[in-house]
């Protein structure tokens, strides 16, 4: 396969092409549907929020052009860093952690055994179960007085811990419960990835003497980077564009007092977006809010696709 | 080969045990839940086990929910864009992983940034664009964009034809095959457990969606099940037993198309067979 | 040539999209039958929405010209989507805005002043809560659809249990502590006046308030304090009286004789900690009966406590019939007669007052068995209509959610102790300011 890799690459360049040859007219045919989609629902949407962001636009009134008056407003507001720092941080602790676990259960769950059907299927409940129900069953784990985490500290002669008041905890644990919901996601992404694996290949490494921790390492994790780059790229996006789960887990409604949690700890972009936008009527600030966190992750994806090059290999 | 290390099977199967356990919790946390009553549930601490058994919230949310009549939207909505996302995002994205075109590699990073821009702030514009379209209160604005290529699908799909082996490309091509022709013969029937995922994924979203059929539907013929199940929801009391045992009766269909896609998701390699 | 391509492309979307965003639909308002129709908004749980479908109806007989046609949806959803309609020109006529965010639509022109309608055709006299629509310029936004007002809510069993008097309308802020502390109990049932008591297990709180119209700014009030001058415009945090009342709060949280934020938050919802009977008093509204009920707690209410110099204060959010300003006249007219119907006449008023969920705006039917009804809980329901007297808005005004923010986070931190209550004064009174100045000074 390295060999095929290598003959394609020492091939030389194409002959400089028409700007429209017939694969390029067959090109622009297939991908026609998405053409329509962007003309007539993406251009439009993103030049309006693109606009909103250099108006004072209320949503009740139309949007009155303010320049950067916004985006100045964002750079000054202490909260935003906040919240920036505290999306960064959360995806620095989910991307990783969340990626290995998901390549590590579907490896687990690809074997051909009896009963695995069932086991692939639980994995999926916790990511079709609502935010409601997840945080419901990790309170009984996080709770302060009744929690099971606590519990166990006691027994250790651990001081009891409130986890998603205090400050340092509240991320952290955030994580551990996003990832158990929402790994099983990822977890079928790289299942459907592994049958793209040759049996021959393992097979071949079997007769090396390869142990499986072995073969995990040389043979599955480079042949499945295609499908882990996806893994990365969307837990990247998902992770920056994370809301409900804090919303429901750390607040809620601006009557409950607390979303964003004690001294805005757990206060992330999409939250002050959402509670500017919809809740204050600040639909520019929002916008100018989303158009920097597009930027970031724009930025990002765009670093993750040249690094790509450098341990991705597609065949 | 599985046969030659045991000690690993073991592990292997103690592994996913533990890790079934973990996942299986919450649901049956939930099950329990949604047999309570209302004043067990608002007890504290709480307790695991319902007392008594209450059977009848899954009758009572059943007609409060309106789940007869809301169902066949449901199904509407959520089959037209499986049907939609398999077939367009699959072929946008073999053109994208296969084909070389003018603007290709920035109309890819375009799909990419529309999913990076929040939705939040996009709501209005993409409201006004269906008002415009006459599509309001009406269940197009669920389904219709599914059926012109959705981001996250194209992008699965394009990482998994990308790595088939350019062989089975060339072997069509000296056949005669047209491009179409390839993508459709050749490239959709190997990426099989890619395409069992994206169907289990978009029946997954459609079905459970809020805010678009909230933002979009007026009229209640048109509503889905997701709104049926919300408007249990109270501003000052909510039985959160007959929101749990609604989300779980809603649940079900989901795990139906789950074991149907299961066999792919695991259907063995066939890539070898050429070589 | 490349770049031409390009640049044409570009032309061409954007005229695309231009073209997609001028499209104007107007709607005929008469139907076919010569009926008018009358788009109309409010938000519902199942049983609200049963009864309003049940009104409609009979509004519909007695007003063969008007056809309703609704829409509705659970409270936050409701508000998402009637935003995103008001910003496309698709929002109903009239719709039931939430008391607290009338004058957010008011001000910024979302809804008609309808003051001429309201001063001649609903009499004051009999209809509650007219005058908490009307603003600092004597304008009237909305009227009354149902009304909420604060009450002090106590759990009788826990008062027998501890051998304590029931709170009456003597009580004061003072009286209350009081009573809280011998009903504040830890976990080897010792009461916080005695010198054993644990305050690193309490089980039982003695009383608990949060937010806005169950919080803070009902005991800044009868303290003589307050958040916003009548202008609306203007902070008042930073004065002697509300640095008493902010004083008696952060002394009963440090004696944990009320349950600081990390305390609801265990309580996994703050109305828990009452209703799963671990708090002994809540301030809350009269709404709050309907869960309480489906609780089936034991418990009645009383008025909120007198402040130090015998003022009373009690919180009221009348949530309300607001016309969309875009609605042509004879839509307006037809919205008019809704809300005339909606307040005036018996029928309605007595089958809304049966879903339990607000005190009735038509006096003459609040006053009635059909409200004051003993089959429900509490027995007390009197006690909701004797508040009016001194009932007034929590200062609602077009920036009230982001205030709100402001001073009940900075109130969470007092209670954790992140900071004192000079700081909180000072902070509050600073970022409350910010916020009004942002609005009112463009």
């Amino acid at each position: 396969m390295l060999e095929l890799e290598k003959q394609l690459k020492a091939q030389p360049k194409a002959k400089k092409r028409k700007w429209l040859d017939g694969e390029g007219r067959w090109g622009l045919l297939l991908v026609s549907p998405y053409l329509v989609h962007f003309i007539v629902f993406v251009v439009g949407t993103s030049f309006a929020s693109l606009y909103f962001s250099f108006s004072d636009y209320d949503i009740l009134n139309p949007p009155k052009w303010t320049g950067l008056d916004n985006y100045e407003k964002l750079f000054q507001d202490s909260l935003f860093y906040r919240a920036l720092w505290n999306t960064v941080y959360f995806t620095l602790l989910y991307v990783p952690a969340k990626t290995f676990l998901a390549l590590l259960l579907a490896v687990a769950l690809n074997q051909k055994l009896k009963g695995l059907k069932l086991f692939r299927m639980v994995h999926f409940l916790p990511v079709i179960s609502s935010w409601t129900v997840i945080a419901y069953v990790a309170d009984a784990i996080f709770n302060q007085r009744i929690g099971f985490a606590n519990a166990v500290l006691a027994k250790f002669g651990v001081a009891p811990q409130s986890w998603l008041i205090d400050e340092g905890w509240v991320i952290p644990v955030l994580v551990v419960v996003a990832i158990w919901k929402s790994v099983g996601y990822m977890m079928i992404i790289f299942l459907a990835g592994l049958q793209g694996i040759s049996s021959e290949l393992y097979e071949a490494a079997s007769i090396d003497g390869a142990n499986a921790w072995q073969k995990f390492w040389r043979i599955t994790v480079p042949m499945i980077s295609g499908t882990t780059f996806l893994v990365v790229i969307l837990n990247t996006i998902y992770s920056f564009q994370n809301f409900e789960q804090i919303f429901v887990m750390t607040g809620g409604s601006t009557e409950a007092g607390s979303t964003g949690g004690t001294n805005n700890a757990s206060l992330v972009l999409m939250l002050l977006m959402f509670r500017q936008g919809f809740s204050f009527y600040k639909m520019g600030y929002a916008s100018a809010i989303a158009w920097v966190l597009f930027l970031i992750l724009l930025v990002i994806t765009l670093i993750q696709f040249k690094l790509q090059k450098k341990w991705v290999h597609y065949d | 080969m599985q046969r030659r290390f045991p000690l690993s099977k073991i592990a292997g199967y103690l592994f996913v045990i533990i890790s079934s356990l973990i996942m299986f919790v919450p649901f049956l946390t939930t099950i329990f839940n949604s047999l309570k009553t209302y004043k067990q549930y608002m007890q504290f601490p709480p307790e695991w086990l319902p007392d008594p058994v209450k059977w009848s919230n899954y009758t009572q949310v059943w007609e409060q929910a309106n789940f007869s009549s809301y169902t066949m939207n449901s199904v509407i909505v959520a089959v037209l864009s499986v049907v939609g996302t398999l077939l367009s995002s699959s072929m946008v994205a073999f053109a994208f992983a296969r084909l070389r075109f003018p603007f290709r590699d920035t109309l890819f990073m375009i799909v990419l940034g529309t999913m990076m821009i929040p939705g939040i702030v996009t709501i209005i514009p993409q409201f006004i664009i269906f008002k415009n379209l006459g599509l309001l209160d009406s269940l197009a604005p669920l389904w219709i964009l599914e059926w012109l290529g959705q981001p996250f699908a194209i992008f699965l799909m394009r990482q998994a034809f990308l790595s088939i082996p350019k062989d089975y490309e060339e072997a069509a091509k000296l056949d005669g095959c047209n491009p179409l022709q390839i993508y459709w013969k050749v490239f959709l029937p190997m990426c099989k457990p890619s395409l069992a995922t994206l169907a289990v994924f978009t029946f997954m979203g459609k079905w459970n969606e809020i805010l678009a059929p909230i933002i979009y539907l007026i009229s209640e013929e048109h509503f889905t099940l997701p709104i049926g199940i919300l408007s249990l929801r109270g501003q000052y009391k909510t039985d959160d037993q007959l929101l749990v045992a609604g989300a779980l009766i809603s649940l079900i269909p989901i795990l139906i198309v789950f074991l149907f896609a299961e066999k792919y998701f695991v259907e063995g390699s066939k890539t070898s067979g050429l070589k | 040539m490349k770049k031409r391509r390009l640049l044409s492309t570009i032309g061409i979307l954007g005229l695309l999209t231009a073209v997609l965003f001028t499209g104007c639909s107007s709607q005929p308002s008469i139907t076919e039958g010569g009926q008018l129709e009358l788009f109309l908004g409010y938000s519902s749980d199942p049983p609200t929405k049963k009864k309003m479908e049940e009104i409609i109806a009979k509004f519909q007989t007695s007003h063969p010209n008007i056809k309703i046609k609704t829409e509705t949806a659970p409270y936050e959803d409701f508000y998402q989507k009637l935003t995103t309609q008001i910003a496309a020109g698709t929002a109903p006529d009239i719709w039931q805005s939430d008391g607290t965010k009338v004058f957010g639509f008011a001000q910024r022109g979302a809804i008609r002043d309808i003051t001429d309608y309201v001063t001649k055709e609903i009499n004051k006299d009999e209809v509650n809560g007219l005058e908490f629509n009307k603003d600092a310029d004597g304008k009237y936004w909305g009227v009354p659809q149902g009304i909420q007002v604060g009450a002090l809510f106590y759990n009788k069993d826990l008062f027998d249990k501890a051998g304590v008097s029931y709170p009456t309308a003597d009580w004061t802020w003072d009286d209350l502590k009081a009573a809280a502390a011998k009903l504040t109990l830890d976990a080897n049932g010792q009461n916080a006046d005695d010198p054993a008591f644990d305050k690193n297990s309490v089980k039982q709180f003695g009383f608990t308030f949060f937010g806005s119209s169950r919080g803070a700014f009902n005991i800044l009030k009868a303290y003589g304090g307050g958040v916003l001058d009548p202008t609306m415009t203007k902070s008042i945090i930073d004065s002697p009286e509300n640095k008493k009342a902010v004083e008696w709060m952060a002394d009963g949280m440090k004696r944990r004789l009320f349950p600081n934020p990390a305390d609801l938050k265990a309580f996994q919802s703050n109305f828990k900690v009452f209703l799963s009977g671990a708090s002994a008093m809540q301030i809350d509204i009269y709404a709050a009966t309907t869960a309480m009920n489906g609780a089936e707690l034991n418990y009645d209410v009383a008025p909120l406590p007198k402040g130090p110099d015998g003022k009373r204060f009690a919180p009221v959010i009348a949530n309300s019939w607001v016309i969309n300003k875009k609605a042509n006249e004879q839509k307006v007219r037809a919205a008019q007669e809704w809300i005339t119907y909606w307040t005036t006449s018996d029928e309605a008023q007595v089958e809304w007052t049966q879903v339990g969920e607000a005190i009735p705006v038509k006096k003459s039917v609040a006053n009635s068995d059909k409200f004051l009804t003993n089959n429900t809980k509490p027995e007390n329901k009197k006690v909701f209509l004797d508040s009016l007297a001194f009932a007034g808005t929590i200062d609602t005004n077009a920036v009230f959610a982001e205030w709100v923010k402001v001073f009940t986070d900075n109130l969470s931190e007092l209670f954790m102790d992140k900071y004192g209550v000079e700081e909180y004064i000072a902070k509050t009174d600073q970022g409350i300011q910010k916020v009004l100045d942002d609005f009112f000074k463009k």
